[in-house]
């Protein structure tokens, strides 16, 4: 037992640990330092004919370069770095209201950017008038008596005193009867309203929406998926039916009314309403039924979600590249020898703008302390009079304003088109690196994996072949979480049994 | 009626833990391999290859995913990329060795694979979970990268393609071009034909022999380790189940099936590709997806998966021709996306064990059919 | 195993006393944790806590919630690695060691939450109890992969014989009718009473148990105690539980150590703890005015 207590109390790793800043931070540096002149020995004695072209003569153009030619490179990373960082706020503010990490966030930019270029560029030269409307509009008439069959039923006749219990077939019927009146009312009015009706993707997107959320509830009524505990209670189903429906129809009668170019200043708002009535789409649809998942089932379900909305977005709009145009300055300016983009410029403004307005809103209004105690503890917040669907709806709402402001950017920088939302995939490694839940990581994170990439790019691509900006950033990122697993701003998770 | 299990006792654990213990199913087993062997000569539509071959790639690939997602719960977005690995280390040792035998080298092919699946597995020392799938995801960029930029993976022609070279099996030419020189075109369409018939034969055999093997892995202590890991990773390190070497395994054999899924996919479905076109982000997508509408952690499932995606585009296609429509070839790619993103929410939701699931409980319902309690 | 059965069924009784403890020999020490204190961040969990445990002995770990019980029993199983302070093992001294390796060293444990695998059958469940038993090093594992994938020789011959020890198990903790049932399905008494299986499975030395009858009610008290009481009589397993019914922890604990706020307020017998002021103090929260 002696010998027990002459153990050294803490190891070298703890007595690391232990120290008090800033002297921790120096004694890191120096540490990294000394394992960097280590790998650049291992590097150089196995390799050393690659000690030129890879430790040598990037920093020898680095030199040649100074300055102006090297900080244009570097500000370029900033300016990228600051659009990464606007894709990953969005994410961002996802994961911490709903632990959920949004694969779908690339997609939601590519989509916003979609809505707005097409709303923007519409000029459908729509069908000669038809008078189908007519026919639809008896469908939703017939729809309309089976919902009233339903609720004759239900509510029993005069003599009962308690309605009868819905049975199978009273939901069935009413199921049916909702989907025949939206199915039909919506093509109706559109038909009637646009003086043609709309293009057919839209129509089979529109019916088959329908249709399958009808099919899911006919499906729960009759019992088919015996276990399928996951859907909603049957007396959602025209809630949901409805929402969906409103929702494309929304879209339907913006299609099918405006025939001339639409102006920004009308579009734009179009957009944000789009992308909310997406927020509560999603929302009903998809999250509402994963609370309490585990997290790599919500990851997966974004994939999916990822998957339904690029599909939709080409749908309507086509997959053809699109050059998005929202009058942000073209020009370049020259400081100092520097040329400077006034559209990367006036992007890194915005997104500065958008950034401190989130930061602000989150930090000092009620719903962002409302948010705040969601991403703390879901069922403390719940017990505390938060609505989590609300915040969801709310949540994700800005995240699809956030991604039409990245959309707008990238957009007007590359064209609309669906590389955009690989692009929008480099947000994961900045995530990883700033942290799942901090806003200032993503920020941070963003800057880092531009600048890095860029520079990388510039002066260590020709070294490998170049093109390295394709997986640079996810290397970077995975070599720093081996350090540090939960990134820059994370938080320490201690796990508990 | 027919499906029941009374009456079969089992009288040793060997016997109880039997990959089929109900007598029917080894029957409908049994039957339906000797189909799809026969299946081949019965076939006449020529989509034995487009189809059936392409099928069967995807299966053995979706079983390797399902072993480290579905098993192992850890998520891989680099399977395409782990094919490639396979895919090119056979264009290799072909070119090196010219005698060896094709089936030595898909099955060779396969520890390339293995070995760069180690080295991205490496991270989940430190990282989880989400993390982890990003750090895949660096595996999928990093080698499709690669696949392009290190012309000795080529052995440095200007192309950047890979092609198969003509080898034999038991006197039968299995792989390469076909040559056809100073034959008629009826004369090719036979020749031809053997050929695509025993590409058929070797994936099948391979695949059967896979699945087995996967099977026979998951069952035992190993899969148990694998599981273990998944529901809850650290009770399973308190129970003596060491984590890292657990998912290193996992990640050895799943790329090694992936591997020999790239190289199938490369020797007997394609003949000749480019890496960095034949194995992108979203076909790795695509795996994740039949696994994740198969059925995680279902060896079956993973061939419902694989026959559900790999149909679902003919299909698309094929039957508005049946009815008499016609939809626009890109239409019919939007639709795809927008229906696998749909199920794949839907699975999610309602049914996260997938077909595989759907399956069982029919299965379930048919053991007690017509007497439902 | 009646007369423990009996002892656990008339807990609420007040002369009740270690119901074994007269004729039980009790071996060396097992295991001693000396001097330990555990931080995080700035919250201290515990602080210079040292007590043994012999072989043999039924342990009961109590005291008010966050006092620091569910933390000792993960430093003493190497999940979280206390700042100071040691533990002897089987004559070995150490800080800290990795989970798998004291799981190996015979150290078993169940938990608070029921920590199973959910997707699994109970048989696999108690089948992964089995690991630490299994031959350990990466040629072994390696070549497994080769044999398990042929299901023959070896690999089966290792598969049956688990089978075989995990059927005892099942027997013993009468589960025969739940073992193909996967145990996310099953009721959270039965749970525990797996989740004990998967520990039995391990052939431990020590047994850890953590909170093993929160949430039961009195018949699966009983059940669990005489659980509880028999792995100790016949597989002559130590036993370190916590709990927060003191009727059981009366009962069928050899000896008592009360924590809180991290600290150690008192360890003996169960009547010395009973009578200990400042236990009776820590419970009815006294003197922390």
């Amino acid at each position: 037992m002696e010998k027990a207590l002459a153990l050294p109390d803490t190891g070298f790793a703890d007595r690391l640990r232990g120290l008090k800043q800033p002297y921790k931070t120096f004694v890191y540096i120096a540490l990294t330092l000394i394992v960097l002149a280590a790998i650049r020995w291992v590097f150089a004695t196995l390799f050393p004919e690659s000690v030129y072209p890879f430790l040598t003569e990037p920093f020898e153009k680095i030199y040649a370069d100074w300055p102006s030619f090297f900080f244009e490179v570097v500000i370029s990373g900033v300016l990228t770095g600051v659009m990464y960082a606007l894709v990953a706020l969005g994410f961002v503010l996802i994961f911490k209201a709903s632990g959920m990490f949004n694969f779908a966030q690339g997609i939601m930019v590519l989509f916003a950017a979609l809505m707005l270029v097409g709303l923007m560029g519409m000029e459908l030269k729509l069908a000669a008038a038809s008078t189908l409307w007519f026919v639809y509009l008896v469908f939703a008439a017939v729809g309309l008596v089976l919902l009233g069959l339903y609720f004759a039923r239900t509510r029993g006749g005069p003599t009962d005193e308690k309605p009868a219990a819905p049975s199978r077939w009273t939901q069935t019927l009413r199921i049916v009867g909702y989907a025949l009146f939206y199915w039909g009312a919506g093509l109706g009015v559109i038909y009637l309203l646009s003086d043609g009706g709309p293009s057919l993707g839209w129509a089979v997107i529109y019916q088959a929406a329908i249709v399958i959320a009808a099919a899911i509830y006919l499906l729960k009524t009759w019992g088919v998926f015996g276990v399928a505990g996951g859907l909603p209670s049957i007396s959602e189903a025209g809630r949901v039916i409805l929402s969906v429906t409103l929702f494309i129809g929304v879209v339907l009668v913006l299609v099918g009314l405006w025939t001339t170019k639409m102006p920004t200043l009308i579009a734009l708002p179009l957009t944000v309403i789009v992308m909310i009535a997406l927020a509560r789409v999603v929302e009903a649809l998809v999250l509402r039924h994963l609370v309490n998942q585990h997290e790599i089932i919500l990851f997966m379900a974004t994939i999916g979600l990822a998957f339904f909305l690029e599909g939709f977005g080409e749908m309507m709009w086509g997959g053809n590249v699109r050059k998005l145009d929202v009058g942000l300055p073209q020009g370049h300016w020259e400081v100092g020898g520097m040329l400077l983009q006034q559209f990367e410029i006036a992007a890194a403004v915005i997104g500065a703008v958008m950034v401190a307005f989130l930061a602000f809103f989150f930090q000092k209004t009620k719903i962002g302390r409302a948010l705040r105690a969601v991403a703390d503890d879901h069922q403390a917040a719940l017990s505390v009079g938060i609505s989590l669907r609300t915040i969801w709806i709310f949540v994700w709402s800005t995240a699809g304003i956030v991604a039409l402001v990245a959309g707008i950017v990238w957009g007007g920088k590359s064209g609309v088109q669906f590389s955009l939302s690989l692009i929008a995939l480099k947000a994961l490694p900045v995530l990883i690196l700033g942290g799942l839940t901090s806003i200032p990581g993503a920020i941070v994170g963003g800057l880092i994996i531009g600048v890095g990439e860029k520079v990388a790019e510039v002066y260590w691509g020709p070294a490998v072949g170049g093109a390295i900006e394709n997986w640079f950033a996810y290397v970077l990122a995975l070599t720093f979480l081996l350090f540090r697993p939960q990134g820059l701003f994370g938080e320490r998770i201690i796990e508990r049994v | 009626m027919l499906y029941r299990e009374s009456g079969q006792f089992k009288t040793s654990y060997a016997a109880d833990q039997a990959i089929f213990p109900i007598l029917q199913d080894k029957v409908i087993v049994w039957g339906f391999i000797v189909l799809v062997f026969l299946f081949p000569f019965f076939e006449t539509t020529g989509d034995l290859k487009s189809l059936w071959i392409l099928l069967m790639v995807n299966a053995m690939a979706a079983l390797g995913l399902n072993i480290l997602t579905g098993y192992c719960g850890q998520v891989s977005l680099g399977t395409a990329g782990f094919m490639g690995c396979g895919a090119f280390a056979a264009f290799k040792l072909a070119s090196e060795f010219p005698e060896l035998n094709i089936i030595i080298v898909v099955l060779l092919s396969g520890l390339a694979s293995a070995a760069i699946g180690i080295l991205f597995g490496l991270p989940s020392l430190r990282i989880k979970g989400l993390y982890l799938a990003v750090a895949t995801l660096a595996a999928q960029f990093f080698l499709t990268w690669s696949f392009i930029k290190i012309p000795w993976l080529y052995n440095h022609n200007t192309s950047g393609t890979i092609t198969a070279p003509p080898r034999t099996l038991f006197g039968q030419q299995v792989t390469g071009p076909i040559p056809g020189r100073g034959l008629s075109a009826a004369e090719l369409d036979v020749i031809k034909r053997d050929v695509v018939i025993s590409q058929y034969m070797i994936c099948l055999v391979l695949l059967i022999v896979f699945a087995l093997i996967a099977k026979n892995l998951v069952r035992g202590r190993l899969g148990r380790s694998w599981m273990a890991i998944r529901d809850m990773d650290i009770a399973a390190e308190l129970i003596g189940i060491r984590p890292l070497r657990t998912k290193l395994l996992a990640f050895a054999v799943s790329s090694y099936y992936c591997g020999v899924a790239g190289s199938m996919l490369f020797l007997f479905y394609l003949g000749s590709l480019e890496g960095g076109e034949a194995f992108s982000i979203n076909d790795s997508f695509l795996y994740l997806f039949m696994v994740i509408i198969g059925g995680l952690g279902s060896i079956a499932g993973s061939f419902m998966g694989a026959a559900f995606i790999t149909l679902l585009p003919i299909l698309l296609i094929r039957v508005p021709g049946w009815l008499g429509l016609t939809i626009h070839v890109e239409t019919v790619t939007h639709l795809q996306f927008m229906i696998l993103g749909a199920l794949i929410l839907f699975f999610l939701i309602a049914e996260p064990n997938g077909l595989a699931r759907l399956w069982q409980i029919a299965k379930e319902k048919l053991r007690l059919w017509p007497f439902p309690h | 195993m009646d007369e423990a059965a009996a002892t656990a069924e008339d807990h609420t009784d007040d002369k009740a006393g270690p119901a074994t403890g007269e004729d039980k020999r009790l071996g060396d020490i097992l295991l001693k944790v000396d001097n330990i204190s555990l931080s995080f961040g700035g919250v201290q969990a515990i602080s210079e806590v040292s007590f043994d445990i012999r072989e043999h002995e039924i342990l009961a770990i109590i005291g008010p919630n966050g006092a620091g019980k569910t933390s000792m029993l993960n430093v003493i199983n190497g999940f979280y690695h206390p700042q100071l302070g040691t533990i002897t093992y089987k004559g070995k001294t150490r800080r800290q060691m990795k989970p798998h390796a004291a799981a190996r060293q015979g150290i078993a444990r169940t938990f608070q939450n029921v920590a199973l695998f959910r997707g699994m059958t109970t048989l696999d469940n108690i089948m992964t109890g089995r690991v630490p038993r299994l031959p350990d090093n990466l040629f072994s594992d390696i070549a497994n992969i080769f044999l398990q994938a042929v299901w023959l020789g070896p690999a089966k011959k290792s598969e049956m014989e688990q089978r075989a020890f995990v059927e005892r198990i099942i027997d013993f903790l009468e589960i025969q009718a739940i073992r193909r049932v996967p145990v996310g399905r099953l009721p959270y008494g039965l749970q525990k009473r797996v989740e004990l299986g998967r520990a039995l499975a391990m052939e431990p030395d020590l047994l850890l148990l953590d909170e093993p009858m929160a949430g039961m009610n009195l018949e699966e008290k009983e059940d669990m105690s005489r659980f509880i009481l028999d792995v100790n009589d016949e597989f002559g397993t130590t036993i370190a539980l916590i709990e927060h019914d003191m009727g059981v922890v009366m009962d069928i604990s050899d000896r008592v150590v009360v924590l809180n706020y991290g600290r150690k307020i008192a360890d003996g017998t169960p009547e010395q703890v009973q009578s200990n002021p400042e236990v009776v103090d820590a419970y009815l929260g006294v003197g922390h005015g």
